[in-house]
């Protein structure tokens, strides 16, 4: 059976369909919220942000006319309601983890190891716990835009857009979280 | 592509987000180039591993109140005051032409008031039986005299009295 897509979905629901809107919802409900409590790191504020998001998903959706991707639409909203908080309370400073050898803007003066993960490392059973600290351990700028490729299904142009810079600024930016997160594993197999 | 070792070009790549001319550029690049697949190699291992990460599941009460929420999505009560709750930073347009239009109610005001208190004009006609003269202050008090008829009020509370001089033409002339 074929899956509706999203704007089959959305035409469905401005007609008065409210499965259609649930489909929709159960469809994005988890890569959204994992966004947002990665973005966060905090599920309480992620849950807050979650509601808000769908809040004005559903009272907007009257005016909105597929100018773009629903999903598109959705992360845009959801990345803007975040940026709104942490900026209220402040929380990119707290949040953002001070490392005394500084990763972020050292990486590209370091020589990376090419080789591939020690398969002792991959075998841990920690090791998703050791991928999500490193994640953590990203500046915001590259966590926002490693978590917002990973997640939400946007290219790389229509991220450019959202957190308006530049598409090889970004490019860099997810080429260096990705060169932090291999760092950030690489030192934690050594400890 | 001029670079073949640009390294932010691998990503596109990786997440094939390149026409399929570069894409095959890229690949074709790949097999003669030890440095750029080691990067290429490095990038997609640690790209899978994380998206290997099982994903978060939203707490269970927060499900029933987001789907119990279309309910109201036709209200225009609820929609209008939507337009306003949009976060400031997705429209700055929208806000752009509110605080426009707030500015532009304020000017008009300004210039409303600024017409009403403005003394009404003396015009003299010298065939009209009636001119206006200045606006005075509550406390004046209109004068009766023989000859002419005058608008007598008294003064009330806030209220002006606008002195009104009835001229009636000589006709004895």
């Amino acid at each position: 059976m074929v899956e509706p897509t999203d704007s089959e979905l959305l035409t469905a629901y401005q007609l008065g369909d409210r499965r259609a809107f649930e489909k929709l919802f159960r469809r994005y409900e988890k890569p959204l919220f994992t966004f947002l409590v990665r973005l966060t790191g905090n599920r309480d504020d992620a849950a807050d942000l979650f509601q808000g998001t769908w809040t004005r998903v559903v009272r907007n959706i009257g005016s909105y006319n597929e100018q773009g991707k629903f999903v598109k639409w959705l992360f845009t909203i959801a990345h803007h309601l975040c940026v709104d908080d942490i900026k209220k309370q402040k929380r990119w400073k707290i949040h953002f983890i001070e490392r005394q050898n500084n990763i972020a803007t050292d990486i590209t003066n370091e020589v990376i190891d090419s080789e591939p993960l020690p398969d002792a490392l991959l075998e841990r059973k920690d090791l998703n716990d050791m991928i999500a600290q490193a994640v953590e351990h990203l500046s915001p700028e590259q966590r926002e835009v490693f978590l917002l490729r990973q997640h939400s299904y946007l290219t790389f142009r229509e991220i450019a857009d959202m957190v308006d810079r530049p598409l090889n600024t970004v490019l860099s930016q997810m080429r260096l979280a990705i060169l932090s997160i291999r760092k950030f594993l690489q030192e934690k197999m050594n400890e | 592509m001029n670079n073949y070792h640009d390294k932010n070009r691998l990503l596109l790549f990786i997440y094939r987000e390149l026409p399929e001319k570069e894409m095959q550029i890229v690949d074709a690049h790949l097999t003669e180039c030890i440095t750029c697949r080691k990067e290429f190699n490095l990038m997609q291992e640690t790209i899978n591993l994380h998206q290997k990460l099982p994903l978060e599941t939203p707490l269970t009460e927060i499900i029933p109140n987001v789907l119990t929420l279309k309910q109201d999505a036709g209200s225009p009560k609820t929609r209008f005051l939507a337009w306003f709750e949009f976060p400031f930073s997705m429209q700055p347009r929208r806000w752009a032409i509110v605080s426009f239009c707030g500015l532009l109610m304020a000017v008009s005001l300004v210039v409303l008031f600024k017409q009403s208190s403005k003394h009404p004009t003396v015009t003299e006609n010298t065939g009209s039986a009636l001119f206006i003269t200045q606006w005075q202050p509550p406390t004046d008090f209109l004068l009766i005299s023989p000859g002419e008829v005058l608008l007598k009020t008294v003064p009330k509370l806030g209220e002006s009295i606008i002195n009104i001089n009835i001229i009636i033409p000589d006709y004895t002339n």
